[in-house]
Protein backbone atom coordinates (compact mmCIF):
# COMPACT_ATOMS: atom_id res chain seq x y z
CA UNK A 1 0.00 0.00 0.00
CA UNK A 2 1.20 3.47 -0.89
CA UNK A 3 2.39 5.28 2.23
CA UNK A 4 2.32 8.72 0.67
CA UNK A 5 -0.45 11.29 1.00
CA UNK A 6 -2.88 11.41 -1.91
CA UNK A 7 -4.41 14.60 -3.24
CA UNK A 8 -8.05 15.49 -3.15
CA UNK A 9 -9.80 16.25 -6.42
CA UNK A 10 -10.06 19.83 -7.57
CA UNK A 11 -13.61 19.35 -8.77
CA UNK A 12 -16.56 17.20 -7.93
CA UNK A 13 -17.41 14.35 -10.26
CA UNK A 14 -20.76 12.71 -10.85
CA UNK A 15 -21.91 9.74 -8.81
CA UNK A 16 -21.63 7.22 -11.66
CA UNK A 17 -18.03 8.12 -12.56
CA UNK A 18 -17.05 8.30 -8.90
CA UNK A 19 -18.44 4.87 -8.19
CA UNK A 20 -16.69 3.29 -11.20
CA UNK A 21 -13.37 4.94 -10.41
CA UNK A 22 -13.69 3.89 -6.78
CA UNK A 23 -14.26 0.30 -7.87
CA UNK A 24 -11.20 0.41 -10.12
CA UNK A 25 -9.08 1.62 -7.20
CA UNK A 26 -10.51 -0.95 -4.80
CA UNK A 27 -9.95 -3.83 -7.25
CA UNK A 28 -6.53 -2.82 -8.56
CA UNK A 29 -4.54 -1.33 -5.72
CA UNK A 30 -1.49 -0.70 -7.86
CA UNK A 31 -3.40 2.09 -9.63
CA UNK A 32 -3.17 4.12 -6.43
CA UNK A 33 0.40 5.10 -7.30
CA UNK A 34 -0.82 6.79 -10.47
CA UNK A 35 -4.28 7.84 -9.38
CA UNK A 36 -4.09 11.18 -11.15
CA UNK A 37 -3.22 9.45 -14.42
CA UNK A 38 -6.15 7.06 -13.90
CA UNK A 39 -8.42 10.05 -13.47
CA UNK A 40 -6.99 11.72 -16.58
CA UNK A 41 -7.50 8.56 -18.62
CA UNK A 42 -11.08 8.40 -17.42
CA UNK A 43 -11.55 12.02 -18.44
CA UNK A 44 -10.24 11.16 -21.92
CA UNK A 45 -13.29 9.00 -22.52
CA UNK A 46 -16.38 10.38 -24.24
CA UNK A 47 -18.92 7.64 -23.73
CA UNK A 48 -19.89 4.61 -21.71
CA UNK A 49 -18.35 2.09 -24.13
CA UNK A 50 -14.94 3.74 -23.79
CA UNK A 51 -15.27 3.64 -20.01
CA UNK A 52 -16.30 -0.01 -20.15
CA UNK A 53 -13.31 -0.68 -22.36
CA UNK A 54 -10.96 0.75 -19.74
CA UNK A 55 -12.65 -1.36 -17.05
CA UNK A 56 -12.33 -4.49 -19.21
CA UNK A 57 -8.67 -3.81 -20.00
CA UNK A 58 -7.85 -3.23 -16.35
CA UNK A 59 -9.54 -6.48 -15.37
CA UNK A 60 -7.17 -8.40 -17.64
CA UNK A 61 -4.07 -6.35 -16.92
CA UNK A 62 -1.12 -8.24 -15.45
CA UNK A 63 0.76 -5.90 -13.13
CA UNK A 64 3.80 -7.54 -11.62
CA UNK A 65 4.80 -5.97 -8.33
CA UNK A 66 8.01 -6.77 -6.47
CA UNK A 67 6.41 -9.62 -4.47
CA UNK A 68 5.11 -11.26 -7.62
CA UNK A 69 8.42 -10.70 -9.41
CA UNK A 70 10.11 -12.51 -6.55
CA UNK A 71 7.66 -15.38 -6.90
CA UNK A 72 8.32 -15.63 -10.64
CA UNK A 73 12.06 -15.64 -9.95
CA UNK A 74 11.64 -18.67 -7.70
CA UNK A 75 9.52 -20.42 -10.37
CA UNK A 76 12.15 -19.72 -13.05
CA UNK A 77 15.02 -20.97 -10.89
CA UNK A 78 13.05 -24.16 -10.10
CA UNK A 79 12.32 -24.67 -13.79
CA UNK A 80 16.00 -24.41 -14.70
CA UNK A 81 17.38 -26.49 -11.84
CA UNK A 82 14.65 -29.07 -11.24
CA UNK A 83 12.81 -29.53 -14.52
CA UNK A 84 15.48 -28.81 -17.09
CA UNK A 85 18.07 -30.30 -14.69
CA UNK A 86 20.70 -27.78 -15.63
CA UNK A 87 23.57 -27.14 -13.27
CA UNK A 88 25.88 -24.29 -12.47
CA UNK A 89 28.95 -25.88 -14.11
CA UNK A 90 27.92 -25.20 -17.69
CA UNK A 91 24.73 -23.13 -17.63
CA UNK A 92 24.65 -19.42 -18.34
CA UNK A 93 21.75 -17.02 -18.08
CA UNK A 94 22.13 -14.22 -20.59
CA UNK A 95 20.10 -11.00 -20.64
CA UNK A 96 18.94 -10.11 -24.13
CA UNK A 97 20.11 -6.52 -23.75
CA UNK A 98 22.49 -5.51 -26.53
CA UNK A 99 22.38 -1.76 -26.32
CA UNK A 100 24.08 0.92 -24.30
CA UNK A 101 20.90 1.61 -22.38
CA UNK A 102 19.79 -0.74 -19.60
CA UNK A 103 16.61 -2.73 -20.18
CA UNK A 104 14.15 -5.06 -18.46
CA UNK A 105 16.17 -8.20 -19.22
CA UNK A 106 19.06 -6.86 -17.13
CA UNK A 107 16.73 -5.93 -14.27
CA UNK A 108 15.28 -9.43 -14.40
CA UNK A 109 18.63 -11.18 -14.45
CA UNK A 110 19.70 -9.15 -11.45
CA UNK A 111 16.60 -10.21 -9.54
CA UNK A 112 17.12 -13.87 -10.57
CA UNK A 113 20.68 -14.14 -9.27
CA UNK A 114 19.80 -14.88 -5.67
CA UNK A 115 17.05 -17.41 -6.47
CA UNK A 116 19.42 -20.24 -7.32
CA UNK A 117 21.24 -22.69 -5.08
CA UNK A 118 24.66 -21.80 -3.71
CA UNK A 119 26.60 -23.46 -6.55
CA UNK A 120 25.47 -20.71 -8.87
CA UNK A 121 27.87 -17.77 -8.94
CA UNK A 122 28.09 -14.40 -10.63
CA UNK A 123 29.84 -15.97 -13.64
CA UNK A 124 26.65 -17.85 -14.50
CA UNK A 125 24.91 -14.58 -15.31
CA UNK A 126 25.59 -12.20 -18.20
CA UNK A 127 23.87 -8.84 -18.31
CA UNK A 128 24.47 -8.46 -22.04
CA UNK A 129 24.01 -10.83 -24.96
CA UNK A 130 27.04 -9.27 -26.66
CA UNK A 131 29.33 -10.21 -23.77
CA UNK A 132 27.70 -13.61 -23.39
CA UNK A 133 28.03 -14.45 -27.09
CA UNK A 134 31.70 -13.55 -27.01
CA UNK A 135 32.65 -15.30 -23.76
CA UNK A 136 30.61 -18.50 -23.50
CA UNK A 137 32.51 -21.61 -24.54
CA UNK A 138 31.70 -25.09 -25.91
CA UNK A 139 29.40 -27.54 -24.11
CA UNK A 140 27.25 -24.83 -22.57
CA UNK A 141 23.57 -24.44 -21.81
CA UNK A 142 22.61 -20.90 -22.65
CA UNK A 143 19.37 -19.43 -21.36
CA UNK A 144 18.27 -16.18 -22.95
CA UNK A 145 16.36 -14.13 -20.41
CA UNK A 146 13.87 -11.38 -21.20
CA UNK A 147 11.20 -9.84 -19.04
CA UNK A 148 8.57 -9.86 -21.78
CA UNK A 149 8.11 -11.42 -25.20
CA UNK A 150 5.65 -9.48 -27.33
CA UNK A 151 5.60 -10.50 -30.98
CA UNK A 152 8.62 -12.78 -30.68
CA UNK A 153 10.45 -10.77 -33.35
CA UNK A 154 13.06 -9.36 -30.95
CA UNK A 155 13.83 -12.69 -29.28
CA UNK A 156 14.14 -14.26 -32.74
CA UNK A 157 16.73 -11.65 -33.71
CA UNK A 158 18.60 -12.16 -30.43
CA UNK A 159 18.67 -15.94 -30.86
CA UNK A 160 19.97 -15.59 -34.42
CA UNK A 161 22.65 -13.14 -33.28
CA UNK A 162 23.74 -15.54 -30.54
CA UNK A 163 23.91 -18.50 -32.94
CA UNK A 164 25.86 -16.50 -35.53
CA UNK A 165 28.36 -15.08 -33.05
CA UNK A 166 28.99 -18.45 -31.40
CA UNK A 167 29.36 -20.04 -34.82
CA UNK A 168 31.89 -17.40 -35.92
CA UNK A 169 33.90 -18.12 -32.78
CA UNK A 170 33.86 -21.83 -33.58
CA UNK A 171 31.78 -22.71 -30.54
CA UNK A 172 29.89 -25.97 -30.94
CA UNK A 173 27.79 -28.29 -28.85
CA UNK A 174 25.63 -25.77 -27.03
CA UNK A 175 21.93 -25.47 -26.44
CA UNK A 176 19.83 -22.34 -26.27
CA UNK A 177 16.68 -21.97 -24.21
CA UNK A 178 14.47 -18.94 -23.66
CA UNK A 179 12.85 -17.74 -20.46
CA UNK A 180 10.55 -14.81 -19.77
CA UNK A 181 8.22 -13.53 -17.10
CA UNK A 182 5.39 -13.03 -19.57
CA UNK A 183 4.82 -13.62 -23.26
CA UNK A 184 1.99 -13.03 -25.68
CA UNK A 185 0.29 -16.22 -26.80
CA UNK A 186 0.54 -15.21 -30.44
CA UNK A 187 4.35 -15.07 -30.15
CA UNK A 188 4.37 -18.90 -29.95
CA UNK A 189 4.22 -18.94 -33.74
CA UNK A 190 7.60 -17.19 -33.90
CA UNK A 191 9.07 -19.00 -30.90
CA UNK A 192 8.30 -22.41 -32.40
CA UNK A 193 10.27 -21.50 -35.52
CA UNK A 194 13.40 -21.08 -33.39
CA UNK A 195 13.44 -24.77 -32.52
CA UNK A 196 14.54 -24.12 -28.94
CA UNK A 197 12.90 -24.88 -25.61
CA UNK A 198 11.15 -21.91 -24.05
CA UNK A 199 9.32 -21.12 -20.85
CA UNK A 200 7.22 -18.19 -19.73
CA UNK A 201 5.65 -17.77 -16.30
CA UNK A 202 2.56 -16.19 -17.87
CA UNK A 203 1.00 -16.39 -21.33
CA UNK A 204 -1.09 -13.37 -22.26
CA UNK A 205 -3.96 -12.89 -24.67
CA UNK A 206 -4.53 -9.79 -26.77
CA UNK A 207 -6.47 -7.22 -24.74
CA UNK A 208 -9.37 -6.77 -27.14
CA UNK A 209 -9.22 -9.33 -29.95
CA UNK A 210 -8.62 -12.33 -27.70
CA UNK A 211 -10.46 -11.26 -24.56
CA UNK A 212 -13.66 -9.67 -25.80
CA UNK A 213 -16.32 -11.88 -27.42
CA UNK A 214 -16.67 -11.54 -31.19
CA UNK A 215 -20.21 -10.19 -30.96
CA UNK A 216 -19.10 -6.98 -29.21
CA UNK A 217 -15.46 -6.82 -30.32
CA UNK A 218 -15.90 -4.27 -33.10
CA UNK A 219 -17.55 -1.78 -30.75
CA UNK A 220 -14.55 -1.94 -28.44
CA UNK A 221 -12.02 -1.77 -31.28
CA UNK A 222 -13.75 1.39 -32.44
CA UNK A 223 -13.75 2.73 -28.86
CA UNK A 224 -9.99 2.19 -28.62
CA UNK A 225 -9.46 3.86 -32.00
CA UNK A 226 -11.43 6.87 -30.77
CA UNK A 227 -9.31 7.06 -27.63
CA UNK A 228 -6.07 6.73 -29.59
CA UNK A 229 -7.27 9.48 -31.94
CA UNK A 230 -6.92 11.84 -29.00
CA UNK A 231 -3.20 11.10 -28.76
CA UNK A 232 -0.37 12.55 -30.82
CA UNK A 233 0.42 10.24 -33.73
CA UNK A 234 4.11 11.06 -33.94
CA UNK A 235 6.52 12.74 -31.59
CA UNK A 236 9.97 13.46 -32.98
CA UNK A 237 11.04 10.29 -34.73
CA UNK A 238 8.74 8.10 -32.65
CA UNK A 239 5.37 6.98 -33.92
CA UNK A 240 2.65 5.98 -31.52
CA UNK A 241 2.18 2.22 -32.05
CA UNK A 242 -1.57 1.81 -32.48
CA UNK A 243 -2.89 -0.92 -30.18
CA UNK A 244 0.75 -1.47 -29.18
CA UNK A 245 3.72 -2.50 -31.34
CA UNK A 246 2.47 -4.62 -34.28
CA UNK A 247 -0.99 -4.43 -32.70
CA UNK A 248 0.12 -6.65 -29.83
CA UNK A 249 -2.66 -5.35 -27.53
CA UNK A 250 -0.59 -6.27 -24.48
CA UNK A 251 -1.79 -5.66 -20.94
CA UNK A 252 1.35 -6.10 -18.91
CA UNK A 253 3.89 -4.24 -16.88
CA UNK A 254 6.44 -4.88 -14.17
CA UNK A 255 6.58 -2.37 -11.36
CA UNK A 256 9.50 0.04 -11.81
CA UNK A 257 10.41 -1.44 -15.23
CA UNK A 258 10.07 0.39 -18.53
CA UNK A 259 6.70 -0.59 -19.98
CA UNK A 260 6.94 -2.57 -23.27
CA UNK A 261 5.73 -0.69 -26.36
CA UNK A 262 3.46 -3.69 -27.05
CA UNK A 263 1.10 -2.32 -24.39
CA UNK A 264 -1.85 -0.18 -25.54
CA UNK A 265 -0.48 3.37 -25.84
CA UNK A 266 -3.38 4.90 -23.89
CA UNK A 267 -1.54 3.61 -20.83
CA UNK A 268 1.87 5.12 -21.59
CA UNK A 269 2.03 7.40 -24.68
CA UNK A 270 2.75 10.77 -23.09
CA UNK A 271 1.38 13.27 -25.63
CA UNK A 272 -2.09 14.44 -26.51
CA UNK A 273 -3.10 15.36 -30.04
CA UNK A 274 -2.49 19.05 -29.33
CA UNK A 275 1.13 18.16 -28.31
CA UNK A 276 0.41 18.78 -24.64
CA UNK A 277 1.93 16.28 -22.25
CA UNK A 278 -0.40 13.97 -20.36
CA UNK A 279 -0.04 12.02 -17.14
CA UNK A 280 0.15 8.30 -17.85
CA UNK A 281 -0.39 5.25 -15.67
CA UNK A 282 2.77 3.63 -17.04
CA UNK A 283 6.02 5.09 -18.32
CA UNK A 284 8.29 4.33 -21.20
CA UNK A 285 11.59 6.05 -21.96
CA UNK B 1 -0.68 2.04 10.58
CA UNK B 2 -0.32 5.39 8.90
CA UNK B 3 -3.28 7.71 9.25
CA UNK B 4 -4.00 10.30 6.58
CA UNK B 5 -6.37 13.24 6.64
CA UNK B 6 -9.00 11.31 4.64
CA UNK B 7 -8.88 8.52 7.24
CA UNK B 8 -9.77 10.98 10.00
CA UNK B 9 -12.64 12.37 7.93
CA UNK B 10 -13.95 8.89 7.15
CA UNK B 11 -13.75 7.77 10.77
CA UNK B 12 -15.47 10.91 12.03
CA UNK B 13 -18.29 10.57 9.53
CA UNK B 14 -18.80 6.84 9.85
CA UNK B 15 -19.17 7.09 13.63
CA UNK B 16 -22.71 8.33 13.17
CA UNK B 17 -23.71 4.69 12.79
CA UNK B 18 -25.95 5.05 9.80
CA UNK B 19 -24.85 3.61 6.52
CA UNK B 20 -22.61 6.36 5.19
CA UNK B 21 -22.75 7.02 1.47
CA UNK B 22 -19.20 6.95 0.13
CA UNK B 23 -20.04 9.43 -2.60
CA UNK B 24 -21.22 11.90 0.06
CA UNK B 25 -17.65 12.03 1.36
CA UNK B 26 -16.50 13.05 -2.09
CA UNK B 27 -19.21 15.69 -2.41
CA UNK B 28 -18.53 17.15 1.02
CA UNK B 29 -14.75 16.99 1.13
CA UNK B 30 -13.73 16.39 -2.53
CA UNK B 31 -11.95 13.23 -1.45
CA UNK B 32 -10.75 11.38 -4.54
CA UNK B 33 -11.73 7.79 -5.41
CA UNK B 34 -8.10 6.77 -4.77
CA UNK B 35 -8.11 8.33 -1.29
CA UNK B 36 -11.38 6.70 -0.35
CA UNK B 37 -10.47 3.33 -1.85
CA UNK B 38 -7.30 3.24 0.23
CA UNK B 39 -9.08 4.35 3.37
CA UNK B 40 -11.96 1.90 2.96
CA UNK B 41 -9.56 -0.95 2.22
CA UNK B 42 -7.49 -0.08 5.27
CA UNK B 43 -10.37 -0.03 7.76
CA UNK B 44 -12.44 -2.82 6.26
CA UNK B 45 -9.43 -5.17 6.31
CA UNK B 46 -9.21 -4.44 10.06
CA UNK B 47 -12.96 -5.05 10.45
CA UNK B 48 -13.45 -1.49 11.69
CA UNK B 49 -15.92 -0.71 8.93
CA UNK B 50 -17.93 -2.87 6.61
CA UNK B 51 -18.94 -2.15 3.02
CA UNK B 52 -22.68 -2.23 2.40
CA UNK B 53 -23.84 -2.74 -1.20
CA UNK B 54 -20.71 -1.16 -2.76
CA UNK B 55 -21.93 2.36 -2.15
CA UNK B 56 -22.25 2.63 1.61
CA UNK B 57 -20.05 1.90 4.59
CA UNK B 58 -20.98 1.24 8.19
CA UNK B 59 -18.94 1.06 11.36
CA UNK B 60 -18.81 -2.37 12.99
CA UNK B 61 -19.28 -3.08 16.70
CA UNK B 62 -15.59 -3.83 16.91
CA UNK B 63 -14.93 -0.57 15.06
CA UNK B 64 -16.86 1.42 17.66
CA UNK B 65 -14.78 -0.07 20.47
CA UNK B 66 -11.59 0.36 18.48
CA UNK B 67 -12.35 4.02 17.88
CA UNK B 68 -12.99 4.69 21.54
CA UNK B 69 -9.82 2.87 22.52
CA UNK B 70 -7.72 4.74 19.98
CA UNK B 71 -9.44 8.09 19.77
CA UNK B 72 -6.60 10.10 21.24
CA UNK B 73 -4.03 8.42 19.04
CA UNK B 74 -6.12 8.85 15.93
CA UNK B 75 -7.36 12.36 16.42
CA UNK B 76 -4.45 13.94 18.23
CA UNK B 77 -1.08 12.32 17.93
CA UNK B 78 -0.36 9.61 15.40
CA UNK B 79 -0.76 11.74 12.38
CA UNK B 80 1.85 13.17 10.08
CA UNK B 81 1.26 16.85 9.61
CA UNK B 82 2.20 16.92 5.97
CA UNK B 83 1.79 20.68 5.91
CA UNK B 84 4.58 21.01 8.46
CA UNK B 85 7.12 19.26 6.27
CA UNK B 86 9.44 21.62 4.40
CA UNK B 87 10.03 20.69 0.76
CA UNK B 88 13.67 19.79 0.09
CA UNK B 89 14.07 22.70 -2.32
CA UNK B 90 13.00 25.19 0.38
CA UNK B 91 14.95 23.68 3.26
CA UNK B 92 18.09 25.39 4.59
CA UNK B 93 20.78 24.01 6.85
CA UNK B 94 19.54 23.71 10.42
CA UNK B 95 21.12 25.84 13.13
CA UNK B 96 23.19 24.04 15.76
CA UNK B 97 21.92 23.91 19.35
CA UNK B 98 24.54 26.29 20.74
CA UNK B 99 25.01 28.53 17.74
CA UNK B 100 23.99 32.14 17.83
CA UNK B 101 21.28 33.14 15.48
CA UNK B 102 20.73 36.61 14.19
CA UNK B 103 17.65 37.45 12.24
CA UNK B 104 18.28 38.83 8.77
CA UNK B 105 16.07 41.89 9.04
CA UNK B 106 16.11 42.47 5.32
CA UNK B 107 14.33 39.18 4.75
CA UNK B 108 11.43 39.94 7.06
CA UNK B 109 8.21 40.91 5.42
CA UNK B 110 7.38 44.10 7.33
CA UNK B 111 4.04 44.73 5.70
CA UNK B 112 2.20 42.94 8.49
CA UNK B 113 3.92 45.16 11.10
CA UNK B 114 2.89 48.24 9.24
CA UNK B 115 -0.71 47.07 9.23
CA UNK B 116 -0.61 46.44 12.95
CA UNK B 117 0.58 49.99 13.46
CA UNK B 118 -2.34 51.19 11.38
CA UNK B 119 -0.19 52.40 8.52
CA UNK B 120 -1.77 52.32 5.09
Amino acid sequence: MNELPLDRLNDKINSEDFSRLLNLHIKYKWLENEHKAVFDLWCLTDNDIQKKLIEKLMSNFLHVDSARLNKYGIIIAAKIENEWNLNAQNTFLVATCDEREPDGSQMLIQSLKNKFTREWKGINFFNSIVVGANEINCDSNIILVDDFIGTGITITKKTKYLNETLSKRGITNYTIRIISIAAMEFSIENLDLLNVEYFSCEWLKKGINEHIPLIERNIYIEAMEMLENKLLKKHGSKRMPKFGFKRSESLFDIEAFNVPNNVFPIFWWPYLKDKKERRTILRRV
Amino acid sequence: MKIFSEDIILLKEVQKDIPLEIYALHLKYKLSPAQLARSIEKFSSLDIITIVSNEYIRITDFGKKWLIANKSKIYLFDRDSEWKKIPIEDAIESIGANKLYKVDLKKIDTRILKKIEGEK
